[in-house]
């Protein structure tokens, strides 16, 4: 009786498999749940970010939930770091910018590799600076991107790179960019042999054409996406409330 | 010669097993060691910073001398523990002196907003964060390591190579109040 009193102990201190943290989308590098970022600021985070990367194999990404609900912040945020396996393997040079909404909450995430230069006292006084002023006035589309830029820049500065922050290059949506556009008559005859392939699979293969035609779709996308480079982390950042 | 082939390819399949499970069980057991590791390094950290936040909390409050000898107290003790027993009750006078300080911390507003002390208390809500983390990744390990040694066919010989089962990190069991802000 004593070992399973002991047991329940223990509860709080191994972490449930599966918690109910949000998955990454296409982009990787912005998750915006609530739909509280301007078009324009998403797309200077995605450009960046990505610059970042190819420069660094630093990651840095933004979350806005609604709620987290019922968990802690810390170990959210953590979990969304880990899972997500943001920052390089080696370099664990991540960092995640989490907002959530019901709770009134804001989070930093360092990854081991950053907390150099991003040190706990750092990564409050950045939130107190940038960030919380303008959440206090609900303008969070400011609030994030004011704060993602000064970290942004952080971080490029102990890489030693530049930035292309003032100027940023647009974010392309998709990566079919077509170059001539096809004429109507070529646009018809490629939906019939689509359509013609699509019903021959269904009736002949059972549709094993399309299973994987959706598979390759929805796994490792080439170009247009981005993933977590396995980095990871041990519990580092600041959190606010506001 | 004939006869000998069977059993002597049953005692090599035995060997590569014992080997394999040998191997896997020294990874494993690693594996907690360096989480354990970790824990310690975080709880170092936080000693660490005492120090700094005595001196500046002193700056505003000279005359909480109690405290500060608390602290100071706590950190001898830690420094001076030999054991894993006398380490974590020294851990426990420091958490202790710790949530006792911030509570007296609140009779000051001014130096609640001293950029110095604003710095200390991120810093130290960090340092906790990381030995709760510490904490729970060394528990993981150990369940790893633990329900290898427990499952078959490596419950057979793990006794026999020395593995024994290792104790998880239990909550604070006396009560100790965990800092909190």
């Amino acid at each position: 009786m004593s070992l399973f009193s002991g047991m329940l102990l223990l509860i709080p201190l191994i972490h449930p498999l599966a918690t109910s943290i949000p998955q990454p989308n296409d982009t990787f590098y912005v998750l915006d749940e609530v739909g509280l970022l301007s078009e324009s600021t998403i797309s200077t985070i995605i450009s960046t970010s990505q610059e970042l990367q190819s420069k660094t194999k630093a990651q840095i990404v933004v979350v806005i939930v609604q709620s987290m609900d019922g968990q802690s912040v810390e170990t959210f945020a953590l979990d969304i770091l880990r899972d997500w396996g943001i920052g390089d393997k080696d370099l664990d040079n991540g960092l995640l910018i989490l907002l959530s909404i019901d709770e009134r909450v804001s989070r930093i995430e360092v990854g081991y590799g950053l907390e150099g230069i991003l040190n706990d006292a750092k990564t409050g006084r950045f939130q107190d600076t940038y960030m919380l002023p303008y959440y206090t006035a609900g303008d969070f589309d400011q609030g994030i991107l004011n704060g993602y830029l000064a970290f942004a820049q952080e971080v490029a500065k102990e890489y030693n790179v530049t930035l292309d922050i003032n100027n940023p290059t647009p974010y392309t949506e998709t990566s079919n960019d077509f170059s001539d556009v096809p004429s109507w008559i070529s646009i018809l005859a490629i939906i019939i042999f689509v359509l013609i392939i699509v019903t021959m699979d269904i009736r002949f293969l059972n549709g094993a054409l399309l299973r994987l035609f959706f598979s390759i779709i929805f796994s490792a996308s080439s170009g247009g996406g981005s993933f977590g480079g396995g980095g990871s982390g041990g519990g580092g950042g600041s959190s606010r409330r506001w | 010669m004939k006869k000998l082939i069977l059993p002597l390819v049953i005692v090599v399949a035995l060997v590569a097993v014992l080997f394999s499970g040998y191997n896997g069980l020294v990874r494993d057991e690693e594996a907690v060691n360096g989480k354990w590791s970790t824990v310690e390094t975080q709880l170092q950290r936080r000693s660490d910073l005492i120090p700094n936040l005595v001196a500046t909390v002193k700056g505003y409050a000279a005359q909480e001398t109690a405290i500060y000898t608390a602290l100071a107290d706590a950190r001898a003790k830690l420094a001076g523990a030999g054991n894993i027993a006398e380490t974590e009750e020294a851990q426990a006078d420091m958490n202790d002196a710790i949530s006792r300080l911030l509570v007296i911390v609140e009779n000051y507003p001014e130096l609640k907003s001293n950029t110095n002390f604003l710095a200390l208390q991120d810093e130290l809500a960090g340092t906790e964060n990381r030995i709760a983390t510490a904490r729970t990744d060394y528990n993981e390990a150990v369940q790893t390591y633990n329900t290898k040694i427990k499952s078959l066919p490596t419950a057979l010989y793990a006794g026999l190579l020395g593995f024994s089962p290792k104790d998880y990190f239990e909550a604070d069991e006396n009560g100790n109040p965990n800092v909190e802000f």
